[in-house]
Parts: C-alpha cells; structure tokens; sequence
C-alpha cells in the first residue's frame, strides 16, 4: 500500500520536471520518438458562465473565443518512459446579465508528465500530473472601485488520459479524453470587502496568497478530441475537440466559477527533430 | 502494473468527489426577488451600519419591513426601482445609488439640505478673465501675493509635472488658498497625488477598514495610510482650503489629509462627507448598485462620513452675495494675510 502511494507522489512530482533536456537521456525502445513532436493549435467558440462575487452576485453569461496550443512528447526519465504535455490556453469573453456587461480574459499554461499504460493494440491510459498556472481577469466596465476581479493561482492536478486508435478504412483515427483535477495550490483573492486601492495602492499585501485544494477551488478539465488524417496520404490532421474547464474557488466568501464549454477545430502538426536521428523513422507519441 | 494503474484512477475518482459546483445564494428575478436581492446585497456589504445606528438610530431589518410592505408582484419595474432609491435613501450615504434604465437614485440631503455656500459667479470676481488652466485647475494671482486655485473635480488624474509647474507659476506668493467647494470626489489617487504637493515628510492622515465577511461588524483591522511628498515641487508655505457641503467623497479624503499638515487652515463650511470607498454590484435584472463597502478613518480612528469640521467656519452671507463679494474667500484672504504678516513676496 505504501509502494503505491509512493508510486502516486512519485508520478505527482514528476510533473515539477516538465522541460528536462532531451539530450540527458536515452530512449529504451525507440530513439526516434524522444525527437517527435506532436503540435496542435485549435481556435475555438467558448459558450461562457461567469460568476464572481466580487463583481456581481450572479451568472454573467455570453461567449467567446478560445485558443488552445498544445504540445505532446515521448521522453525518458531514468527507466521510465514518459509522456510530456504542455497546454496554453486562453478564452477571451463578452457575457452579460441584461443590460449589464462582463468581459474576461483567462489564460492557462499546463506541463504534464505521464506514465504510459498499454492496454492492447488500440488503447493507451495515461496517469501523471501537471503543474498549472492560471492567470486573468473578470471586468465589469460599470463598476467603480471593484470593476476588475484579477484570477491568478498556481496548482499541481492530477491528470490522466485514454487514448484510443480507431481504424477507419485506410487511416486511423486518434481519439482521446483528458481529464486535469488540481489538487493543491496558491491563488491570489483580495478580503471579502478588500478594494485594489488598499492592496496594490497602498501595499496592504497581507492575506492575499491563499492555499487552495479541492474542497475551496474544485476545478478541473476535460479534454475530448479526436485527430482525423485528411487527404489521401493523411498529411494533413485535423483536431475536432471538446473542451470543459471549470474554474472555481470559494475563498473570503468570494466565490467564482468560470465554466467554460468550448467546440474547437484546428490542425495538427508532427514535428521531428533531424539532428542526429532518421526522420524516416517517425513513431508518434500518441 | 494494471493493479498501479486502477490505483492512480481510483485516487483521481476519490479526489474528484469533493468537486461541486460553486454557487451564489440567488434571488430569482422578479419583483420581489430583486428587491429582497437589494435589501440582502446592502445587509452583508454596506460598511456603515453600525455607525448609521449610533449617528441616527438606523434600524435596517425594520427599513426592509416597511418597503416589503409596498410591493407585491403587481407592481411595475419602474414602480420598484422608486421604492428601492426610496429604501437606499434611509442610508443617507451620498454614495448608495441604484442605476437602471429609468435612471439612477440618489440622496442629495448631504448637500441640498444645506447653504451652497458657493457660486461661480462670485468666484468669477476673484478669478477675472486671465486665470491660468492646468489640469483642470483653475488658478491665478490676488492682491497681496496671495495665489487662489479651484479644483472643482478628481474625475481625471493629477499629474506630478503639472502640479509642479502650477507651483513654479505662484511660487512668488506668499500664501496659497485652494478652494475645493463643490467638489464632488472622483480619483482617490488624484487627490492624494494633489495633497503630496504640501509636504516634505511621510505625515500619517487615517486609516483604511475593509469588511471581512457578511456580518454588519465583521472587520478588518484598520491599516494605516500616510501621505508622502509628491516628485516635484513642494509648497511649504501657508494654504488656506475653502470648503463647503459640496465637497463628497475623494474631496473630503483631500480635506481629511491636509488638515493634518501644520501649514494647512480648513475655511468655510462642513464638508459633505462620504468616506466609504464605494464598490458595485448588480441584481438579477442587471439593475447596477453602488454602496460604500471600504471604510476610511481619519487619523485620529474617527469617522468621516458625515463631514469634515473647518478650523474657521464661515458662510456667505446674503449681503456679500448681493454685493458679489464671496465671505469664504475674503475670510481666506484675511487668514492668508494674518499668516503672513510682515513677510515679503518672494521674488
């Protein structure tokens, strides 16, 4: 029992590691996919539920436009085989409550590491962690004194995956459903009743950086997609995704959530690193 | 390895349980909905309660009982954003106000109940026709090498230069009156930014209170706040600050501040007050609300909503006003002299 918690720390904490250099290590089973690189970028159409207490006591909902970059990668740490993934993400938003209106902007940068399971030809779970930074900011253009609501937090969520290859004809499709829980963390709230003026104007710092955890700031992500090769040769790979982000946090008797559902499309590129290695040779991490 | 697998998922199920949707209590947007979201949003948020009940026996529980009262859900929209001014209006905070699409309410009585105390025709008589305008503020020289500035508004910023030009451009006089009558606030900041120009030491002028949770008491402890010498001229010698009701919000922070400089003589009448910093929020039918909910103290920890006290109280009398002569002004003008006796116009 003890083994396996260790084994789960040991995973949690990997994902602290997440831009260690290639050139420290070897690829047991294939050199060449430590130099594959699978790229995406989807543009998305976010439908948006904002709601911070700080600003307003209910849903502001509306739109917006999300962007999502995404990088996935075979690595090797010691004897394991890894997986590293890095996502940024940003929504930019216009919500309303009748004639009232929000804007938003959040972005999110996440590393991950994973350990690899494979359950058969065609499916892949993977279990690992990631570290997260989220940052942005709600803005209710009416408000006087509290007409911005700045989200900023840094946290470390459990993530894992299922990959799955379905055969279509002469192609395969790459389907696949994420999911990211932080599970510990730090997050930026002023006081309940606490104006930007005494905090940043006059420097009353103290009582800003707040511990979070799932019982105060129960967040998370699902990531459904599926890469679909165009083309007779399939050189082209189309991304259709799914993604939910949930961001929310009850601290100070401030409470937000951001709920975020988002329909996005984009193509995905494999990139290979020629030096030193035959890009003929191409065995993608997925 | 499939039994580490299960593992690591039955751990990220297990954590995934607490997971629950975060929501706010809601009121539901009709009639009587919004009104009780009104009522509510003030009861948890408003900072002065307390001080309202010590200064006029405000009874806020009993305020909603008797507004409740004259709603039900046949009255009109229109019919209850009247009620509800009429409801924000037992706060008597020039700083509570309900805005929609019939208007905005306010509570004028800290001001209209009171002499105005200021004109700018009268004014126009000291001004002329040759002030100078930087900033916003209006200023020129008196008789005697006394320089007067109106600073009728901190709606925009305050820069550090202009300041300091303004002061090079009076610095032969002896004395400066800076009339802030009628100013209704705006920029805490530009009125701090114009108040660093009269001190070269780090004065200490009140303290800031936030609220820490719903209770009417529940608050922080106050932190101090202190004045610092502005970058760029510094005006050191005698300033005599004309006040009157009209002077609300960021303009009574300004008053509050230079009355805690020794160089500084308060003239005229109380000010209006307003010390809350405001915040705002909306109800279920988007109406926007604006109340106090930050509270600052002077720097003796007493309050200021109600008004600042001049040193010299004086009104314009009905005489005066019929002979277009402003009573503040020439009080001013007396003190500045009295202030400066015996010495020379600085060349």
């Amino acid at each position: 029992m003890i083994k396996r918690v260790i084994n789960i720390i040991v995973l949690l904490a990997l994902s602290l590691l997440p831009t260690v250099s290639k050139a420290q290590f070897s690829c047991g089973d294939t050199i060449n996919s430590c130099r594959i690189r699978v790229s995406s970028t989807t543009h998305g159409v976010a439908l948006l539920n904002n709601l911070d207490t700080y600003l307003s006591g209910y849903d502001y909902r509306g739109a917006g436009y999300h962007y999502n970059r995404e990088n996935f990668r075979d690595a090797m740490f010691g004897r394991h085989k890894l997986k590293y993934q890095t996502i940024f993400s940003g929504i930019l938003g216009a919500t309303e409550l009748y004639d009232s209106k929000q804007y938003s902007l959040m972005l999110k940068q996440s590393w991950g590491a994973y350990r690899p399971f494979k359950m058969g030809e065609r499916l892949q779970l993977l279990a690992g962690a990631q570290m997260q930074l989220t940052g942005g900011a709600l803005y209710i253009p009416t408000n006087g004194n509290n007409l911005v609501s700045a989200k900023l937090s840094a946290s470390l969520a459990a993530s894992g995956m299922a990959i799955y290859k379905i055969p279509l004809r002469t192609k395969t499709v790459t389907a696949r459903y994420q999911i990211d829980i932080p599970l510990m963390g730090v997050a930026f709230s002023p006081a309940f009743g606490q104006s930007y003026y005494e905090i940043f104007g006059l420097g009353n710092y103290g009582n800003i950086l707040h511990l979070t955890h799932p019982f105060n700031a129960p967040s998370w992500r699902h990531i459904v997609s599926a890469d679909i090769p165009l083309g007779k040769r399939g050189g082209t790979t189309l991304r259709a995704a799914y993604i939910a982000d949930i961001f929310q946090s009850d601290i100070n008797e401030l409470r937000t959530h951001i709920y975020s559902h988002t329909f996005s499309v984009g193509i995905v590129k494999t990139l290979y690193n020629i030096k030193g290695g035959d890009p003929l040779k191409i065995h993608s991490p997925y | 390895m499939r039994r580490k697998l299960f593992t690591y998922i039955i751990a990220l199920l297990t954590l995934a349980l607490p997971c629950s949707c975060i929501e706010e209590e809601s009121f539901d947007n009709s009639i009587t909905g919004n009104f009780d979201a009104l009522w509510s949003l003030i009861d948890q948020r408003y900072c002065f309660f307390d001080y309202a009940e010590e200064q006029f026996g405000l009874d806020w529980n009993r305020v909603y009982h008797k507004y409740k009262a004259k709603i039900d859900e046949k009255t009109s929209d229109r019919q209850l954003f009247n009620i509800c001014g009429e409801m924000l209006g037992e706060l008597r905070d020039g700083h509570v106000n309900l805005a929609s699409v019939y208007g905005t309410t306010y509570y004028w009585e800290w001001k209209l109940n009171h002499p105005a105390n200021f004109s700018d025709s009268l004014q126009r008589n000291y001004l002329g026709n040759k002030f100078k305008l930087n900033n916003g503020i209006r200023y020129t020289e008196l008789p005697d090498s006394i320089a007067y500035a109106y600073v009728g508004s901190f709606e925009s910023s305050i820069g550090n230069g202009n300041l300091t030009a303004l002061l090079f451009d009076v610095s032969a006089c002896k004395a400066l009156i800076l009339d802030v009558r009628n100013n209704g606030g705006g920029l805490i900041t530009a009125a701090e930014t114009l108040a660093s120009h009269f001190t070269d030491t780090k004065v200490k002028i009140g303290s800031i209170q936030h609220k820490t949770g719903t209770a009417h008491d529940a608050f922080s402890s106050p932190e101090p706040m202190y004045l610092s010498p502005g970058d760029g001229g510094i005006w050191k010698r005698p300033v005599i600050v004309l006040t009157n009701r009209g002077v609300f919000s960021a303009a009574n922070h300004f008053v509050m501040m230079m009355r805690e400089l020794p160089h500084v003589t308060i003239v005229g009448d109380k000010t209006g007050g307003g010390s809350g910093l405001p915040f705002n929020s909306t109800l279920p039918n988007g109406w926007s609300v604006r109340f106090s909910a930050s509270p600052i103290l002077d720097a003796d920890g007493n309050q200021t909503e109600f008004g600042i006290e001049p040193d010299v109280r004086v009104d314009i009398t009905s005489e005066d006003w019929n002979r277009g002569v402003d009573t503040i002004i020439e009080k001013a003008i007396k003190i500045a002299k009295e202030q400066t006796d015996g010495k020379k116009p600085v060349s």
